[in-house]
């Protein structure tokens, strides 16, 4: 069944239909939500209230767009209403591991290089945290999860060319702060 | 190639959409430069950091921990819930209101059975004409023979007696 006959049937209530289209799209809009929030827990259950918004609006999306760019925007919308009435978020940056989790116990017995691996991902980690949303989702969609230039291009629903000269202002932004962060150099810090 | 330049190349060779005339180039300017050289290097370093940087995905079940949370919702849905009882009620409104009218139209009127003082309502009669011929005889054998005449009629109909 493809993408507009499980929009169909959404539409007119079937939940199966609609959990194939939650199955396909969940990990892009959390994605999506992590660029914006870094945070998990957050951003999974801003995931699931934007696929709750989505089966209530339903009816009410005409297929002008595609149902993915029609998500993706409600998942964009609904974050930033959420950062904008919420404190600033607990931000648990990309990667770092739960505490008590087996990778924590497995870091405990790292190497010097694993620890070295560890000291220029934490500078990265709070170089992009210091970035304007835009440029952390970014980075986020680009340079972390790996999407093409074309799936930004649907997520965000701007043109590729934005896509372009937003991810270099954003890389550029990010290497800037890096190199600024002064402290890091005098330890020693070198990205290569 | 000014270094500016150069420097698009370069955020563009981390996505590896440069031509190889584009590659040739900035190799040209990069040899001949050092600060590109050195930018070039920390680019490089710095996506290396990028891609390990794995970031997690949603939490496991999550259509399982979704499915309630629909179904509440729905509940609550002004939308769902017209959806669900207002276009039965209104159907159903509907129907009854065509089996109404199917019936006024084509069932014909039933002979209604009148009450006795409705047929003499419709028959203008008054009910006291014939006590009031008794009454108004002067001779006592007339009334009484009346009178005997008039209850014969009512057991078996017989003919009544007028003096």
């Amino acid at each position: 069944m493809n993408e507009e006959e499980l929009v169909q049937r959404s539409r007119n209530g079937d939940e199966e239909a609609f959990g194939a289209l939650v199955k396909a799209f969940k990990n892009k809009v959390f994605h999506l939500i992590y660029g914006m929030t870094r945070n998990e827990a957050i951003s999974d259950d801003l995931a699931q209230e934007v696929f709750i918004k989505a089966f209530s609006g339903l009816p009410k999306f005409r297929g002008g767009s595609r149902f993915g760019t029609w998500l993706y925007q409600i998942a964009v919308n609904h974050t930033k209403d959420f950062l904008r009435k919420r404190p600033p978020l607990k931000q648990v940056p990309y990667d770092e591991p739960m505490a008590g989790s087996p990778i924590l116990e497995d870091e405990t017995r790292t190497r010097e290089a694993d620890a070295e691996r560890e000291k220029k991902k934490r500078i990265v980690r709070e170089a992009i945290a210091g970035l304007p949303l835009k440029c952390r989702l970014i980075l986020s969609l680009r340079d972390i999860q790996g999407y093409s230039y074309k799936e930004i291009s649907r997520m965000l629903n701007i043109s590729p060319g934005t896509v372009d000269s937003r991810i270099h202002r954003a890389r550029k932004r990010l290497k800037e702060r890096i190199e600024k962060s002064a402290p890091h150099k005098e330890k020693g810090y070198e990205m290569s | 190639m000014k270094c500016r330049k150069a420097e698009k190349l370069i955020l563009r060779s981390i996505d590896g959409s440069l031509s190889d005339r584009e590659k040739k180039e900035l190799q040209n300017h990069t040899d001949s430069c050092p600060a590109c050289r050195e930018s070039r290097e920390e680019y490089a370093g710095l996506f290396d950091v990028l891609k390990t940087m794995e970031s997690p995905g949603p939490k496991p079940y999550f259509w399982q921990r979704l499915q309630p949370r629909l179904k509440e919702r729905q509940a609550l849905n002004p939308w769902s819930i017209w959806k669900r009882w207002g276009i039965r009620a209104v159907s159903l409104s509907l129907l009854v209101l065509i089996l109404v009218l199917l019936f006024t139209l084509f069932v014909p009127e039933g002979q209604d059975k009148l009450q006795p003082s409705e047929a003499l309502l419709l028959q203008n009669t008054n009910p006291f004409h014939k006590a009031s011929n008794l009454l108004d005889q002067d001779k006592t054998e007339d009334k009484n023979m009346m009178l005997i005449f008039a209850s014969l009629d009512e057991e078996d109909g017989a003919g009544r007696y007028f003096p």
